[in-house]
């Protein structure tokens, strides 16, 4: 761009140097065609600006990131890089599932200056709250020895993040390498743990009226992470495999 | 640890009898992955990123 930026001026330049060499019977002509000149150096500028704003994000690639659906959109954080020495850091962004897309070529929407959450990975995510447009964020293990809150939402409507607390959080554990279930009531449930020891209990959050409970342990699976889960259409959650 | 080939990385279980089968797949199949995530929009599965390091590093060894 700035190469560009310079570019152009310098061929403004060059112009007004040629029309000084012209007599002065064609200088009026020349104020003419230096308007003209003017105002491309503007059309080009604006041209330039356009072009700098519509450059394609392109996100660092993780693995245990979460990936949220809420409404149209599939908003994208966290998660450990492929790359080693690389941090995924603030990165957010969402992809727009409204419009067909081709995944040789992704127009990631960056959303990464407000985002409040500090770079982490195994964190579990819903969609839930009391417009049921909100995405819900719990657990997970920050990096860089950053402080992390327990649980963070998103507000897609005013694109706002903000912690949430809640007066049982110094009793709920800080999971990670979980995956988060939400039902038809906004309640989040949160199975399995890994941190310093492997757990088998169930975390439920509601997320309207934002308060715990906790699930029944008879019959509970072993304890297990990085499972694989799934909500059912007849209320029952699916657990898988690890 | 078994190395998954990416024609057969993709099962689906039948919710009525609950039973396994590697579904019939066309096109381009990703490369096996895990640590991904997967969100089912309509009618597509999307899978966003994921690792196989440890997959390559198995086949080095």
């Amino acid at each position: 761009m700035q190469l560009l930026d310079t570019f152009s001026y310098f061929l403004l330049v060059l112009k007004f140097h040629s029309l000084n060499s012209f007599g002065y019977k064609q200088s009026i002509i020349m104020s003419k065609n230096s308007t003209i000149y003017i105002l491309w150096w503007f059309l080009i500028q604006s041209l330039i600006e356009i072009n700098c704003q519509t450059a394609p994000f392109k996100p660092l690639q993780g693995e245990l990131h979460t990936a949220t659906l809420i409404e149209d959109k599939l908003y994208i954080l966290g998660g450990a890089a492929n790359v080693a020495d690389k941090i995924i850091g603030k990165q957010f962004f969402y992809l727009d599932v409204s419009v067909p897309f081709n995944t040789q070529y992704i127009l990631w929407r960056d959303l990464t200056n407000i985002n409040i959450v500090p770079s982490h990975f195994g964190a579990a995510s819903i969609k839930g709250g009391a417009n049921n447009n909100t995405l819900f964020l719990y657990g997970g293990l920050p990096q860089n020895n950053e402080t992390m809150d327990l649980i963070y939402k998103f507000d897609t409507k005013t694109n706002s993040w903000n912690i949430l607390k809640t007066i049982d959080d110094n009793d709920i554990v800080k999971k990670i390498a979980l995956t988060g279930i939400v039902d038809y009531n906004q309640k989040m449930y949160l199975f399995g743990e890994f941190k310093d020891n492997d757990f088998n209990d169930m975390l439920i959050l509601d997320t309207i009226n934002l308060s715990w409970g906790k699930g029944s342990s008879v019959k509970a699976p072993i304890p297990r992470y990085h499972y694989g889960a799934t909500f059912l259409p007849n209320q029952h959650i699916l657990y898988l495999g690890k | 640890m078994i190395v998954l080939q990416p024609q057969d990385s993709l099962y689906v279980l039948d919710l009525i009898n609950f039973e396994w089968y590697i579904p019939k797949v066309s096109g381009n199949i990703p490369s096996s992955r895990y640590l991904h995530r997967a969100n089912v929009i309509g009618k597509y599965m999307i899978i966003s990123f994921g690792t196989c390091i440890i997959v390559l590093l198995y086949a080095a060894t």
